[in-house]
């Protein structure tokens, strides 16, 4: 057993921050993540020393081992491991323990609380921790600060020296977060950060969603807790301004917040009651994930009010039926309109996330999606290929159908293969998602004897038989390449312009709404 | 005399966010076209699973 005979616990955190796999490609400042800088937080209040390796792109052996060296020596290495991010991950664990053979190696994240045993097999791995990590990280620091056999540490995973495995249950979760300290920004090179380069704070309030939406892991997150029921919580409103209050102290460049909490209306008292202060307190412009289910006219006006500009939704499909029986997602056509109708109506633009390849969704489900965008108006869209998350309801579906294939599948563009519904057809809904939502929102305003007949040809265009669905997603991909990299231009070495753009973009998105 | 518990869903106060849909092993749980939560008392046996779970109390308790 490690023991540091009284001395603070020095613990370093990997963050494998990148989604592109590719080498050549080199981040552009990364993103802050909450988990981390909490964790840092509660580790330091305690008088333990927590560095951050900031990941920002697939790093060599050679790099990643030499980057460890230049980081200084650590009691503790702790790995935050996302689903797509495991290969890897494995790698750095490996390199980890040949370059530090007796430094204690840690995995949380929320793949290791869908899969800890999976985790837990990876040879180097000591120890996996299952929910949220905070209070069982601070137990294992100051155990093995004092000597005491920490192997009965709640919440964790241990791998014993013969080779056993010792799960310990799942410590309740922590129900009042105004008890955890405001998080370690500073943990994070926090100026440079992605979002920061553009005056953007990206901040959350809360823990999970009482939601449960087949493809989303926190169903499962939720069941390990034996106090599942208090498993969406935010802090108090009182404790979320002071939140926001300190970050904006340290940082006074930022300039726009961004909630990046599930639901950001989740408990609606909750939020009337923040929007009220944060009018008062903060009023900067912000935007965050709404859900239309939980909202009222008068809440939407008093969002513009207090300063949001955008939100965020969750659309996932146009097809109410796939909505209701395949994701739980109890939302009606009628009920989203509606709700997007007020946000037209006090100029908040909407961004919508869309899920194209869900299992047993075929071109035409995927077109009602792309239809009922065009009647909502969206402003911006983001359509994202469905990934089957292991452990959720999902993932069993397209398992139980077959359309997982053999082999490692994290790799592939389209994850599932699916006769009704073939790769090609998938990107080429992906890639031109938002030309066509334009094309059918002029479909729509039309008069019908026009607009209906423009409608049709519109859909030829989008099912035909002949459409070229392959040479189009190549087109598209070689567009796609040259844009990002533009972007990715402007951010890092003209940031203001980009927000000027991006500022003038937004002000004409919400001119015209509230012209129209 | 025995005393029988009966539950209903509060439909001011339901979000419709299925947890009681997902926690009943009696497969109870009605859900209208409009996403409307009820319960279907010809399956249910009171066992209070979706009165444990709801995370916002939305499940109302009455003994007869």
């Amino acid at each position: 057993m490690k023991t540091t005979n009284g001395r603070p616990v020095r613990v370093l955190l990997v963050y494998p921050d990148y989604t592109d796999r590719d080498q050549k490609y080199r981040g552009t400042g990364g993103n802050y993540s909450e988990g981390l800088a909490s964790i840092s937080a509660v580790l330091k209040r305690a008088g333990h020393q927590v560095k951050l390796m900031h990941l920002l792109y697939l790093y060599s052996e050679e790099e990643y081992k030499r980057k460890l060296r230049e980081l200084g020596e650590f009691d503790i290495v702790g790995f935050t491991v996302r689903t797509t991010a495991f290969p890897d991950v494995k790698e750095y664990i490996r390199w980890t323990r040949e370059a530090c053979p007796d430094v204690f190696i840690i995995c949380g994240g929320y793949h290791c609380t869908l899969v800890p045993d999976e985790v837990i097999a990876v040879d180097g791995v000591d120890c996996v921790c299952v929910g949220e990590g905070e209070l069982a990280q601070l137990e294992l620091c100051d155990k093995m600060r004092d000597g005491i056999d920490y192997t009965d540490t709640q919440s964790l995973y241990f791998k014993l020296p013969d080779g056993t495995i010792k799960k310990n249950p799942v410590r309740p979760l922590l129900e009042n977060l105004d008890e955890l300290p405001i998080p370690d920004f500073e943990l994070f090179d926090y100026p440079n950060l992605e979002h920061s380069k553009v005056g953007t704070a990206i901040v959350v309030l809360s823990r999970g969603c009482f939601y449960n939406c087949t493809y989303c892991g926190n169903g499962n997150f939720r069941k390990v807790y034996p106090n599942k029921k208090h498993y969406a919580r935010f802090r108090s409103p009182e404790n979320s301004i002071l939140y926001l209050k300190t970050l904006l102290e340290k940082y006074p460049f930022i300039n726009t917040i961004n909630f990046r909490d599930a639901i950001f209306n989740m408990f609606p008292d909750w939020f009337d009651k923040f929007i009220e202060l944060y009018k008062k307190e903060i009023g900067l412009p912000c935007t965050g994930n709404i859900r239309f289910d939980i909202l009222t006219e008068d809440t939407v006006r008093r969002m513009k009010e207090a300063g949001f500009y955008t939100i965020d939704m969750g659309l996932e499909s146009g097809d109410q039926e796939m909505r209701f029986k395949l994701l739980r997602r109890y939302q009606t056509d009628e009920m989203i309109i509606r709700c997007s109708e007020w946000f037209h109506k006090y100029g908040i633009t909407q961004l919508t996330y869309n899920i194209i390849g869900l299992p047993h969704e075929d071109i035409h489900k995927a077109l009602k999606t792309i239809k009922l965008n065009a009647k909502i108006k969206s402003d911006r869209v983001i359509p994202n290929i469905f990934y089957p998350y292991e452990g959720t309801p999902l993932y069993d579906i397209s398992k139980q159908a077959g359309f997982i294939p053999e082999g490692d599948y994290t790799k592939r563009r389209v994850p599932l293969v699916q006769p009704q519904f073939p790769e090609e057809q998938v990107l080429f809904i992906e890639a031109y998602f938002m030309f066509f939502v334009k094309r059918y929102r002029r479909a729509f305003s039309l008069p019908p004897a026009i607009g209906k007949p423009y409608e049709r040809l519109l859909d030829k265009c989008v099912t035909g038989k002949y459409v070229p669905y392959r040479f189009l997603v190549k087109l598209h991909d070689g567009y796609a390449a040259m844009r990002n990299r533009a972007k990715g231009f402007l951010i890092n070495r003209l940031p203001k312009l980009y927000v000027a753009l991006r500022n003038i973009k937004n002000y004409k998105r919400a001119k015209t709404k509230v012209e129209s | 005399m025995k005393v029988k518990r009966i539950y209903s869903i509060n439909q001011k106060k339901c979000i419709s966010c299925g947890t009681c849909d997902v926690g009943c092993p009696q497969g109870a749980i009605l859900i209208s076209g409009e996403g409307k939560f009820s319960i279907n008392y010809e399956k249910c046996v009171s066992c209070g699973i979706c009165f444990r779970d709801c995370p916002i109390d939305a499940i109302e308790k009455r003994e007869e």
